[in-house]
């Protein structure tokens, strides 16, 4: 059997009975041992829960991510997760506050549940979670169960147990010996429930009234706790985060900014970036690309699995490893090879294994996020590449500008046939197809942001020409015109656009909700973002902390799509 | 009433002449409308999950179909299966990557389908088969968690094993797989007790314990998320219902009837003996599933190298692929070509058997999903990519049918990834390095 | 009934064939022939003068002349067997009633003394050598520089072949000696077993070579060109329907043995490298610990050299050749053990004997006998990026 070595430290282990007091001061707040002191875990909620304001379902990534952090990576996680829909241009952390769990999803997340449970009650394993020894291995012990369900429920639930929640949870362990005749058997159950509880499946966000504005809400101090660390890291709140949550540090701005601060400048801010950029990239869309065998031999499944991946790297390593400027992301001729990859990129690759940087050459065609084989292949058919899909997702993705759909009776002869003598080329038959004056008002829109990338193929791979033809790569975007995806790039860096999209869009990822429709949030965001050059870090500190992300309106929040929506479409008003 | 006459007919030519009394009136009164519960309790039938494997492949020109998707054509070495062929997925196109082990022959392809892994040396199976993994699931609560039969003799002709060398030892005798179902311990579905499960009992109260939260979450919310909670709790209410299914006692078996004993039968791998040995297998293992004693088994007819051979002639089925001349005009080896038709013959009668089992409005293979491979694409040449594989049955309803998929040359594991998701195995990604996978085969999903 | 063989014997005589060769009738002759590019221009070499290739083909050149083999081919164990019976008694075996007799017989006709058999230990055999190549024509290179008989004190005397494109002197008596077997010869244009089988080896990734030219200044004259002729430990890359895609990367192996240095030149868009001995790393596939199976062998190529054509589609295509051990060329068959014979039928003591008698090269000072044979093996190569982790300056060992 294969013995991990786990990279996290888990939060749940009980080492003796006594642990070590992490204090904030600590300078390395994700680094440390995660050990509880024992007060913190094995008290109660002392005080009502507030009113729920907002239900997020953990994705899959924040659910392993939790696992691995409470248990230790070597517990498994096995089972399909119910995915979670994401509104029409929109992210998947939106989608999540508005996600219910089907009767097939509690299916699935009750056996992952149970064998999640069996895991960590099983010898050894349980050793590591359990501060007390029955005194009758098969008879009902409350308080050696207590002593268990307690301090693993408030990493769990992300708070403290309630004292009906302990009572009900002792009692499913003990009643469950019962039928199955074992103290441990009966935790595992009880453990089981906690998983398929939703207080675990939802992160649960209540409010207190908020002193500073009459009538109105604030979110209260765990529900801040769980905010930044899912938002910054992607991950359930650790002790440090649990233990300033139970101080009340979270609830003024200060203790807030001192937290965020300190999470910010950590590594691990990777992981919340990456998942950041996954749900605002739509990489769910990776898992069904699927390219045509005969067109394109070189795309096989080990690229396929790289592409993504590479995206992701150059990603956090321009914004959290190098603190560059977003703007940056799209001219840098900096990104990251694997073996698989070489040989659609036909370049050089020194290592045999794993991941190496790479730099393009100064002038190369290869260069920023547009220029990442993974963007091209996936916004490209299976036999061929679309400069309008690309130039969809760049107005939609990364300059929040929502193109309508093409209505239904559209005649797609010309752009199809693709390999046309008389139209060689995408932008001709293109040319031809938009002689519609219809289809032309759309792909006015899309195609000068796409055909600069057509000397990249269907799976992101160069190509000097399209049936025998030179490739024009002529675009327009802002009013100014430019060749190819370098020119692109560089219109892409210095549009306003590009800026205030990532700008929204993070907001929205923190709060699962749109910025306000006058959009004077977001304006603050953005002109924050401006004066700290543009860092992901400044980005993701400013949405943290932020009062108003903090705030709940006295009336309900409305949908959100709305607020998006009618704020972009002005923007794309400029077009003609 | 016609399928249970060639069932009967069937069987008792299947133990030489002892006839079978098959004289159970059909009650179909207890079947409600869709033919998928008992009207009872609302009880599913089970489904059922097995393997049958043929040794050596086929000549892939003359039995893969041409046409991808449904209605696909059936060449000459595939034709046996037209009377079932809408009941009968085609899988091709898939490949084994080793990640540079070495093509162990006759092994690396069936330990590659089944385990998801590539194997570095011949020494049994590196990880636990699917058909355990669907074991686990589907069949813990029967007698036999899974039965395995080799109809060529040798009891080590099996694929199925828990990993680390264990290997689920077949059954090669007719008579003593006889005993084993039906001998002492043949647990009649039809009989008057019922125990309920005591571990489906404690998850049934804490299922109940987590319900008895609502009350306090819902004076928290708002209007809204009171909805979306609601559903959550609806999906738990329907979590609670299918537990209390279980602990409901199940309704009659139609379909189990005990046959009479087999007598001692010739073990040996000549393709006739080895055809009659099967016959009389199959018919006993359709009737452990009629009677609900197993839900998994693992049929092997011939072996990865096989040893077959014909009355008269001494060089083996295995033999046979490697010595015979490939005939350049003919496109592949006649006389090897005979045994990879007779491997056809057997699949076909095993899924007959099964088909010919009334159980509802639908049949015992259409409750069932039975996944049918090789271990080589072509054995003359040992090649593992596009190893010949097919599905038969649709798993109650779970499982397209009558397809025909091209992998596109994408990792074999997703086959094993796509039935263990079917079966209701927990995993969203199975295999190793090459091999791992979290593409389950969209096309065969219902 | 059955014939009662062990499940692991059964491993080990699979493991020992090499398996069948099933190359599109057009191209195997074509792509086993130095083709000098006719007039088709080639590119100019890359500016720093390196160009780095993957070999996708490596294996016995093949070619199927109509009289090579008059009184057909090699004959298989069983068939060997019957020749050593009176003819009433093989007219009696071969009687469908007594099959089992005559395959209980000639499988023990693979076995001598002590349990020996005639793959593992052919040398301890006195068997009649098989049918050779009558033919005149074939593959190869000239390796002796000698257009005659080329009886010396370091070689044997042989009989030339004269290339498909009618240079002289070609010296491949491995092929002399095999080229009428079944596995090694093929039908209707499509190469044997062995053939298929290397290839298979290169796809799966069990031995990987890589060619790295540098200072290249022309593709079509270019006096002085250094050639490394390495092993890799990467993988290929290869796409669904296991061709190889190009441009990939590959690292060179550490181990010096398997990094060959040569000396090349090219003439008229045909790159030749001067005699050198060249070895290589080869595994004979289907290997696992356990058993015999596995076993890395090499490709020990004496005075070897290199003779490939530029094609303007960028690969590589011609023709290697060396002097072999004569036990390396049926190392396949010695590996496999007793299973070669009963499974494959192979008859390894007559392959034995017969590449005893037709080798050529490195007579042995006392017993006079040559111990190595010219071999001719064909090979093709694809653009691929090589790293070279060995200082430039190493030379290979002579």
């Amino acid at each position: 059997m294969t013995v991990f070595v786990p990279k996290r430290p888990r939060l749940a282990r009980v080492v003796g009975a006594v642990a070590v007091i992490l204090g904030l001061a600590s300078c390395a707040v994700d680094k440390a041992p995660q050990t509880a002191t024992a007060e913190a875990s094995f008290s109660l909620l002392g005080e009502p829960l507030g009113e729920i304001v907002a239900l997020r379902r953990l994705t899959e990534d924040q659910y392993r991510n939790s696992i691995a952090d409470i248990f230790g990576p070597d517990i498994k996680v096995a089972g399909r997760f119910e995915p979670i829909v994401r509104p029409a241009h929109e992210l998947i952390s939106t989608g999540a506050a508005a996600s219910t769990i089907s009767p097939a999803g509690l299916e699935q997340f009750d056996s992952m549940g149970r064998n999640i449970a069996a895991q960590v009650m099983s010898e050894p394993n349980r050793l590591q979670f359990m501060s007390c020894v029955p005194r009758d291995a098969a008879a009902p012990d409350p308080a050696c169960a207590a002593k268990m369900l307690v301090p693993i429920g408030r990493y769990l639930f992300r708070r403290p147990l309630t004292e009906g929640e302990v009572a009900s949870y002792v009692k499913m362990a003990g009643d469950a010996v019962a039928n199955n005749g074992s103290f441990h058997g009966g935790l595992e159950l009880a453990l089981g429930a906690m998983l398929v509880s939703p207080q675990f499946l939802y992160v649960i966000e209540s409010a207190e009234p908020d002193p500073d504005h009459a009538g109105g809400l604030r979110l209260d101090s765990y529900s801040r706790a769980s905010r930044l660390s899912f938002l910054l890291w992607n991950t359930t709140p650790n002790e440090a985060l649990l233990q300033a949550a139970a101080s009340k540090r979270l609830m003024d701005d200060a203790g807030l900014a001192e937290m965020a601060q300190r999470m910010v400048q950590s590594s691990r801010l990777e992981d919340g970036v990456r998942a950041f950029f996954a749900d605002m990239l739509l990489f769910e869309k990776f898992a069904e690309m699927a390219k045509d065998q005969i067109v394109y031999p070189r795309f096989n499944p080990d690229v396929a699995a790289a592409l993504p991946e590479q995206m992701l790297r150059m990603i956090v390593d321009h914004l959290v490893t190098q603190k560059g400027d977003y703007r940056d992301l799209f001219t840098s001729r900096r990104t990251f090879i694997n073996r698989a990859l070489g040989p659609l990129y036909q370049v050089k690759v020194s290592a045999s294994q794993g991941w190496v940087p790479y730099e393009f050459a100064p002038g190369d065609e290869r260069s920023g996020l547009l220029g990442q084989a993974g963007f091209l292949a996936l916004y490209s058919h299976s036999g061929r590449s679309s400069p309008t899909l690309r130039g969809r997702a760049i107005r939609e993705l990364l300059l929040c500008q929502p193109v309508p759909n093409p209505p239904g009776n559209v005649n797609f002869t010309a752009v199809q046939d693709v390999n046309s003598k008389l139209m060689p080329t995408a932008r001709m038959r293109l040319d031809a197809h938009n002689s519609d004056p219809v289809c032309a008002a759309c792909h006015k829109i899309t195609d000068p942001l796409g055909l600069p990338l057509e000397k990249f193929d269907g799976i992101g791979a160069s190509r000097p020409n399209e049936n025998g033809a030179l490739i024009n790569t002529y675009g327009m975007f802002e009013g100014a015109d430019f060749l190819g995806n370098v020119g692109l790039g560089k219109a892409m860096a210095s549009s306003p656009s590009t800026t205030e999209c990532v700008a929204g869009r993070a907001f929205q990822y923190a709060t699962g909700r749109a910025p306000d429709e006058e959009g004077s949030t977001t304006t603050a965001i953005e002109q924050n973002f401006a004066t700290q050059g543009y860092r992901i870090q400044a980005l993701f500190l400013r949405v943290a902390t932020m009062p108003e992300a903090y705030r709940i309106a006295p009336t309900p929040p409305k949908e959100s799509v709305v607020a998006m929506a009618a704020r972009n479409s002005s923007t794309m008003g400029l077009y003609p | 009433m016609s399928l249970i006459l060639d069932r009967r007919t069937a069987l008792r030519g299947a133990v030489q002449g002892m006839a079978v009394a098959i004289g159970l009136p059909l009650l179909d009164i207890f079947l409600d409308g869709n033919g998928q519960a008992m009207a009872a309790t609302g009880a599913p039938v089970p489904v059922r999950f097995g393997t049958w494997f043929w040794g050596l492949g086929v000549n892939p020109p003359r039995w893969f179909p041409n046409k991808i998707g449904a209605d696909y054509d059936l060449k000459e070495e595939l034709s046996p299966i037209a009377p079932l062929k809408h009941k009968i997925n085609i899988l091709g196109d898939f490949s084994l990557p080793l990640d540079g082990k070495p093509n162990l022959p006759h092994t690396s392809g069936g330990v590659g389908i089944r385990t998801g892994m590539a194997i570095a040396s011949d020494r049994g199976l590196p990880a636990p088969s699917f058909d355990v993994l669907i074991g686990d699931v589907i069949g813990t609560r029967t007698r036999f968690r899974s039965l395995e039969v080799s109809a060529t003799g040798d009891p080590r002709n099996s694929l199925s094993g828990r990993g680390n060398g264990n290997l689920n030892p077949a059954e090669v005798s007719p008579a003593a797989l006889y005993a084993r179902i039906f001998g002492t311990g043949f647990r009649d579905p039809n009989s008057a007790t019922f125990t309920p499960d005591p571990a489906v009992l404690a998850r049934r109260s804490v299922l109940s314990g987590v319900n008895e939260q609502r009350q306090a979450l819902e004076a928290r919310l708002g209007a809204s998320d009171r909805q979306r909670l609601d559903q959550y709790f609806t999906s738990l209410r329907q979590l609670e219902k299918q537990l209390d299914v279980e602990l409901t006692k199940p309704d009659p078996m139609l379909g189990c009837v005990v046959p009479g004993t087999v007598p001692d039968r010739p073990i040996n791998a000549e393709i006739e003996n080895v055809m009659e040995n099967h016959k009389i297998m199959t018919d006993l293992l359709v009737m452990a599933l009629a009677c609900d004693n197993t839900r998994v088994f693992n049929m092997n007819f011939n072996n990865g190298a096989s040893s077959l051979t014909r009355i008269g002639s001494t060089i083996t089925h295995h033999q046979l692929t490697h010595e015979e001349v490939l005939d350049n005009r003919l496109g592949y080896q006649p006389e090897a070509t005979f045994f990879v038709n007779k491997c056809m013959e057997a699949w076909v009668y095993f899924i007959q058997a099964m088909d010919a089992v009334k159980e509802g409005d639908g049949t015992l293979l259409d409750n069932s999903l039975v996944f049918a491979h090789s271990e080589t694409e072509f054995a003359k040449f040992h090649t593992i990519d596009n190893i010949p594989m097919m599905t038969a049955g649709a798993a109650g309803g779970r499982l397209r049918t009558g397809l025909h998929v091209a992998g596109g040359g994408t990792p074999v594991s997703r086959v094993g990834l796509t039935l263990q998701q079917i079966m209701g195995v927990p995993v969203d990604r199975w295999g190793a390095e090459s091999l791992e996978t979290n593409m389950p085969i969209r096309e065969l999903l219902v | 009934m059955m014939t009662r063989l062990s499940k692991g014997k059964w491993g080990i005589a699979i493991a020992a064939l090499p398996f069948a060769a099933l190359l599109p009738a057009s191209t195997s002759l074509a792509e086993t022939s130095v083709l000098a590019p006719a007039n088709t221009a080639l590119p100019a070499p890359p500016a720093n003068g390196e160009m780095g290739f993957i070999v996708t083909h490596f294996a016995p050149a093949i070619y199927q002349g109509e009289q090579d083999c008059p009184d057909g081919a090699a004959a298989s164990l069983r068939e060997t067997y019957l020749q050593t019976v009176p003819a009433s008694e093989r007219i009696r075996l071969l009687d469908k009633a007594n099959e089992q007799e005559l395959t209980t017989r000639w499988q023990g006709y693979a076995v001598g003394p002590n349990g020996i058999n005639i793959c593992t230990h052919p040398d301890q055999f006195s068997r009649p050598p098989q049918r050779t190549v009558k033919g005149g024509v074939a593959q190869g290179l000239n390796l002796d520089g000698d257009e005659g008989a080329g009886d010396g004190t370091e070689t044997c005397g042989h009989d030339n072949f004269t290339s498909p494109e009618g240079a002289a002197g070609v010296d491949n008596q491995m092929w002399r000696a095999m080229g009428c077997m079944r596995s090694w010869r093929g039908v209707d244009g499509l190469g044997g077993d062995i053939v298929h089988g290397l290839t298979q080896f290169m796809i799966s990734g069990e031995h990987t070579q890589v060619l790295l030219l540098r200072g290249v200044d022309s593709l079509v004259n270019d006096p002085e060109v250094e050639v490394v002729y390495a092993n890799s430990e990467d993988r290929a890359i290869i796409d669904p329907k296991q061709n190889f895609i190009p441009g990939a990367s590959y690292t060179v192996v550490d181990n010096p043995r398997h990094r060959n240095v040569l000396r090349g030149r090219i003439v008229n868009g045909v790159l030749t490298t001067t005699r050198t001995d060249i070895r290589l790393r080869q595994t004979w596939g289907q290997g696992s610990e356990r058993d015999i199976r596995g076993q890395r062998t090499e490709w020990d190529l004496r005075r070897g050299m290199l003779s490939l054509a530029f094609q303007p589609d960028g690969s590589l295509k011609g023709l290697a050749g060396g002097y072999q051990p004569i036990w390396n060329v049926i190392a396949s068959a010695s590996i496999g053990g007793v299973g070669a014979a009963t499974v494959a039928g192979y008859d390894c003591a007559a392959m034995y004997a017969t590449l005893k008698q037709m080798a050529d090269g490195d007579r042995d000072p006392k017993t006079r006998q040559c111990t190595t044979i010219s071999s001719g093996l064909a090979m093709t190569a694809i653009p691929a990026f090589i790293n070279d982790t060995v200082p430039g300056t190493q030379v290979a060992s002579q």
